[in-house]
């Protein structure tokens, strides 16, 4: 038996309502509505009239009754010109925004819609959410789980999360706009049926990205020791460039790695030297210590390599028929050489520099990746290197790689070594130095760890040929532009890795597809 | 991508019952909202909380910062220190991965203990299993002066006093542990590695002492 609509200032049209749409009528025009927008928008905020969607069989004649008499409301106000006015809450009429009557029972639930809510006990969470990325969850409860849509209505939240409730699903959906705590007041029944009110608070986290800040590092007349937070070269086959991570660059620390690249172009003997430092971070002056021993090393080298010694090693190396493995061992006891006295220079000149400013030199402490190049007349290529720290260093071929070394680190991420008198007057120095000849490859890369680390997460990656192949199809058209040097740069800045924002260098010399020495 | 384990060790033992649960349950809600507003520590912090009084339970397993809720604190019960350690050093040993050639691995785990009282049990035993496992530091917080400096000073180096368990100082605590695990998800993010202890972390705050 239906039940009878209660006296009020919309009576009449309820009235009518209910004789227009008798049992058969609703379910003739159900589907219709469904499909009808400004109905879907008139009854997104009202449960009872989600239950009602979604009951086909519509056997509740109270419930019936009550969206009747809402259905003409909404079609009043549909027809009327005015914009529709702010969407009641649950308990008001739809169009008017007065009290429905209190009488109306929505199923077997002992509370009428209307009426004070009960508190509860019961604590509700819901999943967090991040900024930007779209969201959809169930409010979950602390003893009944997660709430099915039939069992929560009236669910309010501030507009300006960009977060709704969606009765049909019973979670709450949207694009979060901005991070914060939104705090959901609803209404909801457990096992005992009873409407309560429940609260629980949606944390909105910010995205990670827009937190970044960049800061200017200290300028040239506030630090002895600034350098630009950019920098790159180009130099016959070699492109070079070296980027601030954006962890300093939110603190506004400059940049602790440093390159050195050169070449003896006017010999004509065709070596290329090049050098990868990377400051310690715990370092105070690192950034100084980077740039000292990068240049001190490569300047020494390239004098040996100038003088009497390199010519020994090009010697050894184009010896008619000569012993291949022979050959390299003899150039690579020569190179072993040159690099550690280029290495001693390189400490000294750390070592120099803390005296005069009367600090330790562990205030300068760096690591230092090193390599020379030789086409050896085109016939071949011969490349030597001293590997002392973290980073990479790699002769690549299409398909085929060989890694210079194994990076100093150990079982957990962080621990490294750094130049010092130590490193380089130990027995195991000669184990930090790798030389190879192979007549195909194509280039010679030095990295710091700021771009090994987020491209080779592990060390399988990195001695991983696949790895080494989708760096170089990144690279290559950078690397053949007229602007490589501020193409590799850009590359660099854009490669985004969560928890890898150390400062980045790169050196690759290439075998070919440059303009001739 | 190499995680920061970041692992609250705290005491809910009777005693705590009160302003100081509901201080730390405050200092814990205000660590999570502020590291989230550090871009370093957002992108590397993971959290976890274990409570011990009668008994140790992880209520929180490692989350990441994002996606942390804030945990129910009860105060109840007596002081089961040393199965708070125990605990502690299973979950390390299941939750922070090792790095392999497969695997990146996680950052040094950082520890942060709190207890206001005398231990009830045999923590020497949960210590012994603690030193078994790796980690990146532990900062012993004493809360007010029942707690036992001396076993705290067994379990670390780094250990600090609080003179009194109210709002205050605990909320300086738990700012201070807040900055603490920016500076060190700034430092690894920056290869400055991830081992050390008060040396390496921000000063503490007048409310909370250094005990040497």
């Amino acid at each position: 038996m239906d039940v009878p609509l209660a006296a009020d200032d919309e009576g009449g049209a309820a009235g009518s309502a209910e004789r227009i749409l008798s049992k058969g009528a609703w379910q003739a025009i159900a589907p219709f509505l469904r499909e009808e927008i400004w109905f879907r928008e008139l009854t997104r905020d009202d449960p009872r009239m989600q239950t009602f969607l979604h009951d086909e069989t519509m056997r509740n004649a109270a419930l019936r009754t009550a969206i009747a008499r809402a259905v003409c409301d909404g079609w009043r106000a549909m027809t009327r010109p005015a914009p529709m006015p702010a969407w009641p809450k649950v308990g008001q009429s739809l169009s008017t925004g007065a009290p429905l009557p209190e009488e109306i029972p929505v199923d077997s639930l002992r509370r009428p819609v209307g009426s004070p809510p009960l508190r509860s006990s019961e604590r509700f969470s819901l999943a967090n959410a991040r900024a930007g990325v779209a969201y959809r969850a169930q409010i979950v409860g602390s003893a009944s789980g997660p709430l099915s849509p039939a069992s929560v209505r009236d669910v309010r939240m501030p507009p300006e999360f960009g977060l709704q409730w969606d009765h049909v699903a019973g979670e709450v959906v949207g694009l979060p706009r901005v991070a914060g705590d939104c705090a959901l007041v609803f209404e909801w029944h457990g096992d005992s049926r009873v409407w309560r009110e429940g609260r629980c608070t949606l944390v909105v986290v910010p995205d990670p990205d827009t937190l970044w800040k960049e800061v200017d590092p200290p300028g040239p007349g506030e630090d002895i020791y600034y350098k630009a937070v950019d920098d790159t070269s180009r130099l016959d086959g070699i492109v070079a460039a070296s980027c601030r991570g954006r962890s300093h660059a939110h603190t506004g620390q400059a940049r602790d790695d440093d390159f050195f690249v050169g070449a003896d172009s006017q010999a004509g003997s065709g070596w290329s030297v090049m050098v990868v430092c990377d400051g310690a971070g715990s370092a105070p002056a690192s950034r100084w210590g980077s740039r000292l021993a990068s240049e001190a090393f490569g300047a020494s080298m390239l004098e040996q390599l100038k003088a009497e010694s390199g010519i020994e090693v090009i010697k050894d190396l184009t010896a008619r028929g000569f012993d291949e493995k022979q050959a390299a061992t003899s150039a690579g006891r020569r190179v072993h050489d040159m690099f550690r006295e280029a290495a001693r220079r390189a400490v000294r000149a750390i070592d120099d520099h803390a005296q005069e400013k009367q600090r330790s030199s562990r205030d300068y402490a760096t690591t230092l990746l090193a390599a020379v190049v030789n086409r050896l007349g085109g016939r071949n290529l011969f490349c030597a290197s001293l590997w002392i720290g973290d980073g990479a260093i790699a002769v690549y071929e299409p398909g085929s790689h060989r890694l210079m070394g194994r990076p100093d680190s150990g079982e957990f991420a962080g621990q490294t070594r750094f130049l010092d008198e130590k490193t380089v007057e130990d027995p195991s120095f000669a184990s930090r130095v790798s030389v190879t000849l192979r007549p195909t490859a194509t280039a010679v890369a030095l990295m710091s760890d700021g771009i090994s680390d987020p491209w080779f997460k592990t060390e399988a990656e990195l001695n991983s040929g696949q790895r080494w192949d989708q760096l170089f199809e990144q690279l290559t058209p950078h690397l053949t532009a007229a602007d490589a040097d501020r193409r590799v740069l850009q590359w660099m800045k854009e490669l985004s890795e969560p928890g890898h924002h150390d400062d980045r260098t790169l050196v690759v010399w290439r075998g070919e597809g440059l303009a001739p020495r | 991508m190499r995680r920061l384990p970041v692992y609250l060790l705290l005491d809910t033992s009777g005693s705590m019952a009160g302003e100081g649960i509901e201080a730390v349950k405050t200092g814990v809600g205000t660590l999570v909202s502020s590291l989230r507003q550090d871009p370093h520590a957002a992108e590397t912090a993971y959290l976890s909380v274990i409570t011990f009084d009668s008994e140790a339970r992880q209520l929180v397993a490692l989350t990441e910062l994002a996606m942390f809720q804030e945990p129910e604190l009860v105060a109840t019960g007596t002081t089961e220190l040393g199965a708070g350690l125990g605990l502690l050093a299973d979950c390390i040993d299941r939750e922070v991965v090792k790095r392999t050639a497969d695997t990146a691995g996680d950052w040094k785990p950082l520890i942060f203990l709190m207890t206001d009282g005398e231990p009830t049990d045999k923590w020497q035993d949960g210590l012994d299993k603690l030193r078994a496992v790796k980690t990146g530091g532990i900062v012993a917080c004493a809360a007010g002066h029942s707690a036992r400096v001396d076993v705290l000073k067994r379990i670390t180096e780094s250990v600090v006093q609080l003179d009194t368990v109210d709002r205050g100082s605990i909320r300086a605590f738990f700012k201070w542990v807040s900055s603490s695990i920016s500076v060190r998800s700034q430092r690894v993010d920056q290869g400055q590695g991830d081992s050390g202890g008060l040396q390496n972390l921000p000063p503490p705050p007048p409310e909370v002492n250094v005990v040497l």
